[in-house]
């Protein structure tokens, strides 16, 4: 239930966004683009924790477990990222609540501490190493509110390594050569999982014994293609939309 | 044939020792730092090596899991080496003599798909297969591969792609190569009758003798391919810090 109570949250606090940029003749910042996208975003949550994906997920496959976390840890933030991007974004939460938070210290030091590259980027590696962990990988099959932590971990850390990746505030944290380095190393610290899941001689996580013809280490070893691909598709598409305009200037050179 | 004899590919002795010649002769006109000469050295001697020793013995009669490690070596590792011991008035000069049609084919859409043919072209069973049985055809098939290896680094090393299409030709280079070692990973038969039959070595099957080679060839050029992407990378930050230190001034 939590998931769907959270959708209609997200859902309402966008409806209310694109309702008061609407009466304020600004309907041209939240066109059918971003509520698509952001639709999307929320769609791509619910799927992977409410739909069959997530029966797969919890104990018949790894590879099934993976893209679930990839979904709502990477490709759901991406989309949510991108479909709030510029004034929308302050318009997401009401007056009456973005207030109180804007004007706290407290919380504007959170957001900045959490925020700073090195800080957030070092909290999704932790968390991505430490939930492959196979102890705790199992532990918290075992244990569904650890399970339901887990997944929260995932989605926080994704929105906030997407939040410097898109940048949605516009606030320049990174410039673009800093945003495709951590795109980078993103996918680097990403490959070092996909290498240990598929390059593994043996199956690592014991809950997981292989399902539809799938052996245990074959299943492994399609998690790892699972989060390359993922990775790929997500983070490939980032750099590729960032490095396009310098792409043109020096193909006019070229060309001259 | 004992595991551990020598086999070898004289072809590629000749074409080392004839290469080492020519870097010498032009490296009394322009002398190279030692870092270069090393990585040229290097590159000469991983091919001349990995095509000279018991890893040929065993990738031309053995596993399929030596061969592809000796395909990495050639292909992706030798050239960049060998690319990188040449100063840029090397590069220069070779650009020179080959003319214009040398900068046509230089361009990074023909390498990379001259790169990708060789890649895949050579793997095909029935090449693979047909090179192994002769035994001479398998020079044809290193001569594919470490001139594809050439190519797409060409570009690269020479500095003809900017930064951000070196970054997008890089990342296209290791999608498109990536699903050979996938499909080697993830096969459920043998691809290569030759070895098939072929007498087995440290208790591998024939079958985990391929998936372990796709293994190892996915993890020699995710390292490859990671590092380019790394320096690129680094060298985009420079850039940009270089531009933001003379926006300043």
């Amino acid at each position: 239930m939590l998931p769907v109570a959270a959708a209609v949250v997200a859902a309402l606090l966008f409806a209310q966004a694109s309702l008061r940029l609407h009466r304020r003749g600004r309907a041209d910042l939240v066109g059918w683009d971003r509520t698509l996208l952001f639709a999307l975003g929320i769609s791509l949550m619910l799927v992977a924790l409410l739909s069959p994906l997530d029966r797969l997920a919890e104990g018949e496959l790894l590879s099934a477990h993976m893209a679930q976390h990839v979904l709502i840890g990477d490709a759901a933030p991406a989309l949510l990222a991108v479909a709030v991007r510029g004034p929308l974004l302050v318009f997401l939460l009401p007056s009456s609540v973005l207030s109180p938070l804007a004007h706290s210290a407290r919380v504007r030091a959170v957001l900045r501490t959490v925020l700073r590259p090195r800080v957030a980027c070092s909290l999704w590696a932790t968390n991505l190493a430490a939930w492959h962990v196979p102890y705790l990988y199992d532990l918290a099959l075992r244990h569904q509110g650890l399970h339901d932590f887990e997944h929260a971990c995932w989605i926080v850390a994704g929105l906030l390594m997407w939040t410097l990746l898109v940048d949605p505030g516009s606030h320049r944290r990174l410039t673009v050569g800093g945003r495709v380095a951590l795109a980078a190393v993103m996918f680097g610290a990403g490959q070092i999982l996909t290498d240990v899941l598929v390059f593994s001689f043996h199956p690592l996580y014991p809950a997981y014994h292989g399902a539809y013809g799938l052996s245990a280490l074959t299943d492994q070893q399609l998690a790892g293609v699972v989060m390359m691909v993922e990775q790929l598709l997500t983070l490939g598409t980032l750099v590729t939309v960032l490095l396009r305009p310098r792409l043109r200037p020096a193909r006019r050179l070229a060309t001259a | 044939m004992s595991a551990t004899s020598f086999s070898f590919e004289p072809l590629y002795l000749v074409l080392a020792v004839a290469a080492a010649a020519l870097y010498a002769a032009a490296a009394r006109a322009d002398r190279p730092s030692r870092l270069r000469t090393t990585s040229f050295a290097a590159g000469l001697l991983l091919i001349a090596a990995s095509l000279n020793s018991p890893l040929e013995t065993i990738a031309a009669h053995r596993l399929l899991l030596v061969h592809l490690l000796q395909n990495g070596l050639i292909a992706d590792i030798a050239p960049v080496l060998l690319l990188l011991g040449l100063t840029p008035a090397m590069q220069h000069a070779i650009s020179r003599r080959g003319g214009r049609s040398f900068a046509a084919a230089m361009r990074a859409r023909f390498t990379l798909s001259a790169w990708l043919a060789a890649w895949y072209g050579t793997h095909l069973a029935g090449f693979y297969n047909w090179a192994l049985a002769t035994g001479w055809a398998l020079n044809l098939e290193h001569g594919l591969l470490i001139l594809g290896g050439l190519l797409f680094w060409w570009p690269l090393v020479t500095g003809r792609l900017s930064v951000p299409a070196a970054l997008g030709y890089l990342g296209a280079g290791f999608v498109a190569s990536s699903f050979l070692g996938l499909a080697f990973i993830f096969s459920s038969r043998p691809f290569y009758s030759f070895y098939e039959r072929a007498p087995r070595l440290w208790g591998l099957s024939p079958i985990r003798d391929q998936n372990l080679g796709g293994i190892l060839m996915n993890a020699e050029q995710t390292l490859v391919f990671l590092i380019a992407i790394g320096w690129f990378v680094w060298r985009l930050l420079e850039e940009e810090h270089a531009s933001g230190s003379a926006a300043v001034r």
